[in-house]
């Protein structure tokens, strides 16, 4: 009782989704039935995949095939490319815009309204380059934009010999203010993020990457024909559509991320995305009970992130000691079902607990919530756990959608 | 082992991708990627790297199912001896086969005698070195064999047979077929059939008596038409059994034995602009055209210096008309001087049957049948 009395509080619970997968959004290159629930996967919406079930997360109109997709930290907010030239119905923003294939897209959720994020022209891609991949890296106003093309790409100065492959990822930054710099970007001095040529392998000029994320210093790869990846692909065979690499620079080493169940080889992933980097921070409403069983456990129950549910996907729970500020290390470091709650084992003496949204796909964990003012680092932001959960990078909140 | 296994691993997901509703687009298109893989759905299917057989006597690709698109993808198939690179099952198929190159196997393309198989196209192929024909159908009603290359066969360059006794319909078409050791092009049971457009150089591969340039047996009522043969090691071209064709615009060059040559089997055919020159000094015999079968109709062709006859008529009932044949039999007594050969010809031309043939048109100016020189 004493011990769970001093047990304290505090952000939020979760429960642990006892989805086997790491949920990830998905879109396919063709109209696409997949196998485990005989769903059509079409290939102008985008889809969440969890393991269990590809349920759609967006529907764009006019029925473009989309070939690059970002999930936003914005909930509902989405960035996308188009396969071949679309106005979305005459829905694009602003009136009488087509978009072509090197061009992006933002959904704006908060408005409904989908606007032109990235003018290829203007941003020096030359026609007949197709953005096929794309992330955001940073905060949704004013982060750089990641992108793939589909084939060779000239892009001055990379240009020749330096020229971009199909499977470079190439950093534009902004020009401009907010979600969209004004739809101008400038390629990066920087580039590429990550050059095929330089992965232990090198990834296949033949093979096309038409989907990625990023977490940190590994990234999340879709191939669009099977791929030979050594020692790991073709150990098990290439890797083929529908299985997900991971690409870990420090390791340096590819590696299967995912494979998405039920999907057929004869259709491409032709984008991929993680949801939201910023898994948030849950709220300050946590509350405790005692376990039914055994003896001493206790459940430990939160509130959702204040990110959107695509970027916090998963909780992490870290106990620490108290008064010993801050001492906090990783004690569960995925919420189990049912969501938000979780039940554990206290630490010997008295423990304080901090819950800690978390992107698995991203890699990456958000708050673990604020302290007084001036007490602890900066923006009052308390320090992560030592050690960690593994494979984790902090992304802190955006300030704009996580106050 | 890996290759089994991941045969049977692949097997699994193509099935298991016939079960749901087929994808319906331009793209969709499972990929091949393996040695070993055996097709056993129906669909498209697209090469997406080159794959190199690792013998084991299976072919690179096994099509198994009835109808199959199979886009080589401008990559190549690197076969093996002991099986064809890609067999064709003996199933009623539609298959469509485009866009690669194949390097041996026995076989480039095999589709064994068997359940008759419905359609076969097999397009823009690059064949090479096969030891067997480098492209085999037996037992196929319809084909379309077209703007192929094939170099460096053991055997023909294409064949398209019919132990079943199928009436082959179809076309071999702008082909280009060099150095084989068979006939460049083989059809046995051709029904309505057009070749035509080929170019066909070293049949038989030099070695005599080994190859025609072009084979029609048994056919009926198909076109031969702007063949370019040269220096085919039997006949240029040669008809076995075979009634009511035309043969037009075909130029043949250098054939060891005969340019053209119409067996006793075969009638009613028309030859109408063919070009037949300088044939048959390899055998010592051979003539331009060779016309040993009956009711056939030679116009507007011509046969300049072969080694025997230009135009040796053996059969009876044939006619010709505006016929060119000049400066042959330049092997001396090659072409048998009249008699046997009746008056209506001089020494350029023979009728063996003592007139029964017939000019169409008087002698001349028509017909320009002249001495030797």
């Amino acid at each position: 009782m004493r011990r769970l009395l001093l047990s304290l509080a505090v952000l939020g619970g979760g429960g642990w989704l006892a989805h086997a997968a790491t949920p990830v959004w998905v879109t396919p290159d063709v109209p696409t039935t997949e196998g485990l629930n005989g769903t059509t996967l079409l290939p102008w919406e985008i889809y969440r995949y969890d393991g269990v079930s590809y349920a759609v997360a967006l529907s764009v109109p006019g029925s473009p095939d989309l070939d690059a997709i970002h999930k936003l930290d914005a909930p509902g907010d989405w960035l996308f490319s188009v396969e071949s030239p679309s106005e979305l119905g005459g829905l694009l923003l602003p009136p009488g815009t087509i978009a072509e294939p090197r061009d992006l897209i933002w959904f704006d959720f908060s408005t409904g309204t989908y606007n032109l994020c990235m003018s290829g022209a203007a941003s020096g891609i030359p026609p007949g380059s197709n953005l096929d991949a794309v992330y955001k890296d940073g905060f949704d106003a004013g982060g750089s934009l990641v992108v793939s093309f589909d084939v060779p790409t000239d892009i001055p100065p990379f240009v020749g010999p330096a020229a971009f492959e199909p499977s470079d990822l190439v950093r534009f930054v902004p020009t401009g203010l907010g979600v969209c710099s004004g739809t101008v970007w400038t390629v990066a001095a920087a580039n590429p993020v990550v050059d095929a040529t330089a992965t232990a392998p090198p990834m296949p000029i033949s093979s096309n990457v038409d989907g990625a994320d990023d977490g940190g210093m590994k990234w999340v790869l879709a191939f669009d024909v099977p791929t030979d990846l050594p020692p790991t692909f073709p150990a098990a065979g290439p890797a083929t559509p529908g299985t997900l690499v991971e690409w870990d620079a420090v390791a340096g080493t590819f590696s299967t991320f995912e494979v998405l169940l039920g999907w057929p080889i004869s259709s491409i992933v032709d984008g991929l995305t993680c949801g939201g980097l910023r898994p948030g921070r849950v709220p300050t409403t946590m509350l405790m009970d005692k376990a039914v069983a055994p003896l001493g456990d206790v459940v430990l129950f939160w509130g959702a992130s204040c990110a959107s549910p695509e970027a916090a996907q998963d909780y992490e729970i870290y106990q620490g000691t108290i008064g010993s500020w801050y001492s906090h290390l990783a004690l569960v470091c995925t919420d189990a079902v049912p969501s938000l709650t979780e039940q554990i084992t206290p630490g010997a003496g008295s423990q304080y607990y901090l819950v800690v949204p978390k992107n698995r796909c991203k890699g990456s964990e958000g708050s673990y919530g604020r302290c007084s003012a001036g007490f602890c680092g900066a923006g009052d932001e308390r320090p992560v756990g030592a050690p960690q959960c593994p494979s984790v990078v902090q992304a802190l909140p955006d300030p704009a959608l996580c106050p | 082992m890996l290759r089994k296994v991941f045969f049977v691993s692949f097997l699994a997901v193509v099935t298991l991708g016939l079960l749901a509703p087929p994808a319906a687009a331009a793209e969709g298109r499972t990929p091949v990627f393996l040695d070993g893989t055996v097709i056993v759905a129906d669909g498209r299917y697209v090469l997406t790297r080159n794959i190199v057989s690792g013998g084991g006597g299976s072919p690179v690709i096994d099509i198994a199912a009835g109808r199959v698109d199979l886009d080589l993808n401008g990559f190549t198939i690197y076969g093996a001896p002991g099986a064809p690179s890609i067999l064709i099952s003996a199933l009623p198929v539609e298959v469509r086969i485009h866009d690669g190159t194949i390097f041996g196997g026995d076989l480039c393309i095999w589709r064994p005698a068997g359940s008759v198989g419905r359609m076969a196209v097999i397009e823009d192929v690059g064949c090479q070195d096969a030891p067997l024909n480098a492209i085999h159908l037996q037992d196929i009603e319809n084909v379309a064999i077209r703007r192929n290359n094939i170099i460096d066969a053991g055997a023909g360059g294409i064949v398209v047979d019919s132990p079943g006794s199928v009436l082959v319909h179809g076309e071999i078409t702008h082909n280009a077929i060099k150095r084989v050791k068979g006939d460049g092009i083989h059809v046995f049971l051709g029904f309505a059939m057009e070749i035509g457009h080929n170019q066909i150089e070293l049949a038989g591969a030099g070695i005599p008596g080994l190859g025609n340039g072009i084979f029609l047996g048994d056919s009926v009522g198909s076109l031969l038409l702007e063949n370019v043969i040269s220096r085919a090691s039997s006949d240029g071209i040669a008809l076995r059994n075979s009634r009511g064709n035309k043969l037009f615009d075909n130029v043949v060059r250098m054939a060891f034995n005969n340019g053209i040559h119409v067996d006793f089997g075969s009638a009613d055919n028309h030859l109408y602009r063919n070009v037949a020159t300088d044939c048959g000094f390899f055998s010592g015999s051979g003539s331009g055209f060779l016309v040993e079968g009956s009711q056939n109709d030679l116009n507007n062709n011509t046969s300049n210096s072969n080694a025997a006859c230009g135009l040796l008529f053996v059969g009876p009932a044939n006619v010709l008309r505006a016929n060119t044949a000049l400066g042959n039999g330049l092997i001396a007594g090659a072409c048998p001087p009249p008699p046997p050969c009746g008056p209506m010809f001089s020494p350029n031309s023979c009728d063996l049957t003592g007139g029964a043939n017939v000019s169409g048109e008087p002698a001349a100016p028509n017909n320009m049948i002249a001495a030797p020189f």
